[in-house]
């Protein structure tokens, strides 16, 4: 009986482009062309010529597994470009093919696209994460301004690796499987809700654990609750660092 | 060997050079387990490219789409011209052009590649895919965010799965995919967070109102990105999950009896039968002095060798094509010396039959 050759291509597309607030984004597509799955496909770097990646903060970013002829994307967001500007993009990886890992090196060029408004709303907040002794400590900061009615109620964190939740702000609570997901949550659930994260505030004390020491990549989402209308809000969806797989 | 670059016509684009030069820094590509960083160098007619690329090959390496580009191009102007291929696998014919089904499709623009899609547009009558598998790989980024895989103990997952494999279901239209998919998110969050009521101070509260009405606006936010910016994603799962046409007859010249030989498309050329049974177009012309023949093989280059013409008693011949292209000069409307007056392999049809 005759074998297929397995034949292994990756393809590297045109990268949706968001410029806002000093920020591009890039959603770069990259394609499975060959004819085998290609698994646990992680990007290990990603440059735009010289321009400060912010996220993700840490490599690797993991991607999942990749059949033939599907698709994943990257998301990837760099600081101090200018509209117009030609740069080279530059993507590193890894991805395993029968148990044998394999480097990835993909390149073109992306054109700065101009600043425009962000095409949906998005809750102007943000974590940031300080890791070290195989503990992750996590900040969340809405930077909303001070008239919003945003105040940011939740945050959730997708993780990778058998983890134990060992800080948790007072006023708020922990759900967790210890190996998937931690989901931090205000305690209120009434009015005034006065453990939420209003505008302009940080609150400190998100803390987790691992065996392993080591970082990659995960997303994570900080849920506002949107106190002028006693309902939820907006949402915000980013890259921090956690512990690795 | 066949000079490419002398044959190509003057409006052959430069940055598509004669099929041999360099492969464009717009897409690059990991081959055979070697990872390949493709030099990325800014070139003129770039966009054109890269309009193309995003189309196709977003779907194949950028040598692939190179090469689709220049053997179909160069396939439609020798088609043009009435020759075919050697390597091509049938003579099939789609609006003068000969194109093989086994890869190809006939569409009412022409011919297209079957499969990937370079083109949704132009394959209306696109099927799955059989070669094709949905491989769901959970939840990820869309319309610039990075959205977790839930919410708590409500996991999106499977509903990630689902709209992939719903984008990759040949002619599944996005908007069917992404209403369920966000119907499915909020579904979980209502499941892993129904109410629980208490009353405190003689007033009933809801203690997971909170929290389920937060997971239902993260599966809200993920539902509008994926809705405002999952175009892409999914032109890209339909073009690599259909394939432009079923199984396609083959229309080719069905050959005849030389008072009925049927008309090819171009002006003035008749269809035959060649001896290997595969349609042929042909510019009639004198009987006098055509070589005899066993096949076409044994004829010139682009020339058929046919058993049925009304060349009385002459047997198989070599008989030329509509068009040839000896001297890269087509013999539309040019006088023919081999028009001697006598015997013709066909009768005169068409404008060319006005001369």
């Amino acid at each position: 009986m005759a074998t297929l050759a397995t034949s292994v291509r990756v393809v590297l597309g045109t990268p949706a482009t968001q410029h806002s607030n000093g920020v591009l984004t890039l959603s770069i597509p990259i394609l499975n062309a060959g004819n085998v799955t290609l698994s646990t496909m992680a990007c290990t770097d990603v440059k735009l010529g010289t321009a400060p990646c912010i996220s993700p903060p840490v490599f690797p970013l993991h991607l999942g597994n990749v059949g033939p002829r599907n698709t994943v994307i990257a998301l990837v967001k760099f600081t101090g470009v200018t509209p117009g500007a030609r740069l080279l993009l530059a993507v590193r990886g890894t991805y395993l093919v029968n148990g044998v890992s394999y480097g990835l090196a993909l390149n073109r060029f992306v054109t700065v696209p101009p600043v425009a408004p962000p095409a949906l709303p998005t809750l102007r907040a943000r974590v940031t994460a300080s890791t070290g002794n195989a503990v992750w400590d996590y900040t969340v900061v809405n930077y909303e301004a001070a008239s919003s009615s945003q105040h940011v109620a939740s945050f959730s964190l997708q993780v990778a690796a058998p983890v134990t939740v060992t800080g948790t702000p007072v006023g708020w609570r922990a759900e967790t499987d210890n190996a998937t997901y931690v989901l931090w949550v205000s305690d209120d659930f009434a009015p005034p809700y006065a453990t939420h994260v209003a505008p302009g505030q940080t609150l400190v004390g998100f803390q987790i654990t691992c065996p392993r020491p080591a970082s990659e990549a995960g997303p994570y989402s900080l849920g506002a609750w949107n106190h002028a209308v006693d309902d939820a809000g907006l949402v915000a969806a980013e890259y921090t660092s956690t512990p690795r797989r | 060997m066949l000079n490419i670059a002398k044959l190509l016509p003057t409006w052959w684009p430069k940055w598509a050079g004669g099929a041999t030069r360099g492969a464009r820094g717009q897409v690059a590509m990991a081959a055979q387990h070697a990872p390949e960083a493709a030099a990325a160098t800014p070139q003129s007619g770039e966009d054109r490219f890269d309009n193309f690329m995003r189309s196709v090959a977003s779907q194949a390496t950028r040598r692939d789409a190179l090469r689709v580009t220049a053997n179909g191009a160069f396939l439609t102007f020798m088609a043009t011209l009435g020759l075919r291929p050697a390597h091509a696998a049938a003579d099939c014919l789609c609006r003068r052009q000969f194109y093989d089904p086994a890869i190809q499709c006939c569409t009412p623009t022409g011919v297209q590649t079957k499969s990937p899609i370079a083109d949704l547009a132009r394959c209306p009558d696109r099927v799955s895919s059989p070669s094709y598998t949905c491989v769901p790989n959970g939840c990820g980024a869309e319309g610039g965010a990075s959205f977790p895989g839930g919410y708590g103990a409500a996991s999106f997952i499977g509903c990630c799965s689902a709209h992939d494999c719903c984008y990759g279901r040949c002619r599944s239209g996005q908007s069917g995919c992404d209403g369920p998919f966000g119907n499915c998110m909020r579904s979980s969050c209502d499941a892993a967070y129904p109410p629980d009521l208490v009353t405190v101070a003689g007033i009933t509260f809801d203690r997971n109102r909170v929290n389920r009405s937060l997971c239902r606006g993260q599966a809200n936010a993920y539902e509008s990105a994926v809705a405002n910016f999952g175009e892409g994603a999914h032109t890209a799962a339909q073009q690599n999950a259909c394939e432009c046409c079923g199984t396609q007859s083959c229309p080719s010249c069905p050959g005849g009896t030389c008072s009925n030989l049927p008309a090819c498309q171009d002006p003035g050329c008749v269809c035959f039968q060649t001896v290997e049974g595969r349609g042929f177009c042909h510019l009639p012309q004198s009987c006098a002095g055509l070589a005899g023949c066993t096949s076409s093989s044994s004829c010139p280059s682009g020339w058929a060798c046919v058993s049925v013409t009304c060349c009385s008693g002459s047997g198989a011949i070599c008989i030329r094509p509509c068009f040839t292209i000896e001297g890269a000069v087509s013999q539309r409307g040019i006088a023919d010396p081999l028009d001697t007056g006598g015997p013709m392999t066909a009768p005169v049809v068409g404008a060319r039959g006005q001369r």
